[in-house]
């Protein structure tokens, strides 16, 4: 399909996703830094860089919008800009259907800009904690190199998330095809079909101000494409609710798809996010952990802690003492209890650093949730 | 102590096979407050007739003689609330809530702002599985000054992302936590809100793979 073609099919899946946005969670994040660029047949550079990226994301449907400018040495300047969503089946189905789409451009100083459009139709079973997908789609790029081809792709690809973790794996397949004569012009001869496979894995955490991501991959397909491996980690540490100092560092293959060359960076930056991020050392460990076999209270001053609650149906038990954190073993069901301490033979009083309820008696308790 | 003896026959009434038993062995042991009893029983009778979970009836009587000291109008009045509310919840979570998922709905019922409505949507977002620990985070919630509203988006937002019971309880556990540090309500669940998600979403699929295409990110913004 002509690539003019698939614009207005690329419109109109924005305009499906967007409305399913209306209560999204949304993140506005802009990134300053420079960094040490080294592309081929380009010798070697610094660059600034400005980026900026826009996610929105809800259980129907996700968007991600990003573009980054960078200037290097000899006043070169390159500017990539991406739009990437999804369109998703409803929850609570064993298997949902996804809608995919991406559109990016990509120029440089010289150069012509190289643009794609690509939508993709697929499946996905599980949930966010772990599921897998897959997919298969089509859409077309042009750059000024190889003028118009048609794009092919199959996807598969499995996740989990472990606590604070998520894992990915993904397995693509990517064919670039020249359409007849007069499609799109005449691409060079030698270049007509390629085909190439992706495999990577990916990691990445989020948790007490500490952002980190790694992904790692490798490519074979025909000749003319660029295979082999490549890497990208990054980590930030966000020192307030809405800045963070980022490192970044990795090698990536040319993109035929998108026209990026391929880069090794080592780079530095400040990201400034629209919306609150947890930041580093404003995690606080909470006082009271209740298990299904043990309940503890971090007290390290008391010198006695006594509880009762709804699952000792009122009767005053002791804790007992691990270093400076109380503990009761014993056997509690899911859901929510209402609990009471005594601390060194006090008043019994609701636990701190949990929420208190006032019942229809007018007593105070504390309230915690056993998962 | 007249109070003490009536929660502890009520609890062994409930832990009784028999109805009769049961009323026999509170017949005995409430003599010293046969007015106050027979209303006790009748709500928890009634309550069992209308097969309506009664421990978390008993559980309010022990708590109101042990712990509060209660008078015995007050007792029964609390008694008839939770009774009430237990029923409520039932017919929120519809077609068929377990007991503990009853007792549970009574329990957010009790928070301020929650109503039958917000047990609803819990119940649609969850219709196969139990909703429990959703219903325990969210009356913990909306306890720590979240309003109704948001705690039942988020939490309805989280069980169709399937979250584990264990990662709810530990987003209120830290929104409770912060909240006690000193963050407001609505900035603490946003922030472990979008911790959360910063880990789940998007969760892989075609566009995650298509946005992590090797090439398309180098030296620039990844995601937040």
């Amino acid at each position: 399909m002509r690539r003019a073609r698939l614009i207005p099919v690329f419109l109109s899946f924005v305009a499906l996703v967007l409305p399913r946005l209306a209560r999204a969670q949304r993140q506005w994040t802009t990134d300053f830094g420079v960094s040490r660029l080294r592309q081929d047949q380009i010798d070697e550079s610094n660059a600034l860089t400005l980026g900026t990226a826009v996610d929105a994301y809800s259980d129907r449907a996700w968007l991600r919008v990003s573009g980054l400018l960078s200037r290097a040495t000899m006043d070169r300047w390159t500017g990539q800009g991406v739009v990437v969503g999804s369109l998703l089946g409803p929850a609570n189905r064993v298997a949902r259907w996804e809608l995919s789409g991406s559109a990016s451009g990509f120029t440089e100083t010289g150069f012509g800009p190289t643009t794609s459009v690509e939508i993709m139709a697929g499946a996905r079973f599980g949930s966010t904690l772990a599921g897998a997908s897959f997919g298969a789609g089509g859409g077309a790029t042009r750059s000024p190199v190889t003028l118009g081809r048609g794009v092919l792709q199959a996807q598969a690809g499995a996740w989990r998330a472990v606590d604070v973790n998520a894992f990915a794996i993904n397995a693509a397949f990517t064919g670039l095809y020249a359409p007849p004569s007069g499609t799109y012009g005449a691409p060079l001869p030698v270049e007509r079909n390629l085909a190439y496979a992706d495999a990577s894995v990916a990691w990445r955490r989020d948790r007490n101000g500490w952002s980190a991501s790694v992904d790692v991959g490798a490519r074979g397909g025909s000749s003319l494409v660029q295979g082999g491996t490549w890497a990208s980690g990054e980590a930030a540490a966000w020192i307030s609710s809405h800045v963070a100092f980022v490192a970044s560092v990795g090698r990536a293959l040319a993109d035929p798809i998108r026209g990026v060359p391929s880069t090794r960076y080592l780079g530095a930056s400040v990201r400034i996010a629209a919306q609150p991020h947890d930041r580093v050392g404003g995690a606080s460990k909470p006082q009271v952990l209740a298990g299904r076999e043990r309940l503890e209270i971090d007290l390290p001053k008391a010198t006695s802690v006594e509880l009762m609650a709804d699952f000792t149906d009122w009767k005053p038990v002791p804790l007992v003492r691990t270093g400076g954190v109380w503990q009761l073993e014993r056997s509690i069901s899911p859901g929510l209890h209402r609990v009471a301490i005594r601390i060194d033979g006090g008043d019994w009083i609701a636990p701190p650093g949990v929420p208190h309820a006032t019942d229809d008696l007018g007593g105070v308790v504390g309230l915690i949730t056993v998962p | 102590m007249s109070r003490r003896r009536f929660a502890i026959a009520l609890a062994i009434s409930v832990s009784a096979s028999g109805a009769i038993r049961a009323q026999q062995q509170s017949a005995t042991a409430l003599v010293n407050d046969p007015e106050a009893n027979a209303q006790l029983m009748s709500i928890v009778s009634s309550a069992r007739d209308a097969g309506l979970p009664i421990e978390p009836i008993v559980s309010k009587v022990q708590y109101a003689v042990v712990v509060a000291h209660a008078p015995a109008p007050r007792i029964v009045a609390a008694a008839r609330a939770i009774a009430a509310r237990l029923e409520v919840a039932r017919d929120a979570l519809m077609p068929q809530p377990s007991g503990l998922e009853i007792a549970a709905g009574a329990d957010a019922l009790g928070a301020p702002g929650v109503e039958p409505k917000q047990l609803r949507a819990v119940r649609a977002a969850s219709p196969r599985q139990s909703v429990v620990v959703p219903l325990g985070v969210l009356a913990q919630l909306v306890s720590s000054g979240v309003s109704s509203s948001d705690a039942t988006q988020i939490v309805t937002d989280l069980i169709k992302h399937g979250v584990s019971p264990r990662q709810l309880v530990a987003l209120g556990n830290d929104v409770n936590s912060d909240i006690a540090h000193g963050e407001t309500a609505a900035k603490a669940l946003d922030i472990r809100w979008r911790g959360l998600n910063a880990v789940l979403a998007p969760g892989g699929g075609a566009s995650a793979a298509a946005a992590n295409a090797p090439g398309l990110s180098a030296t620039g913004p990844k995601k937040p």
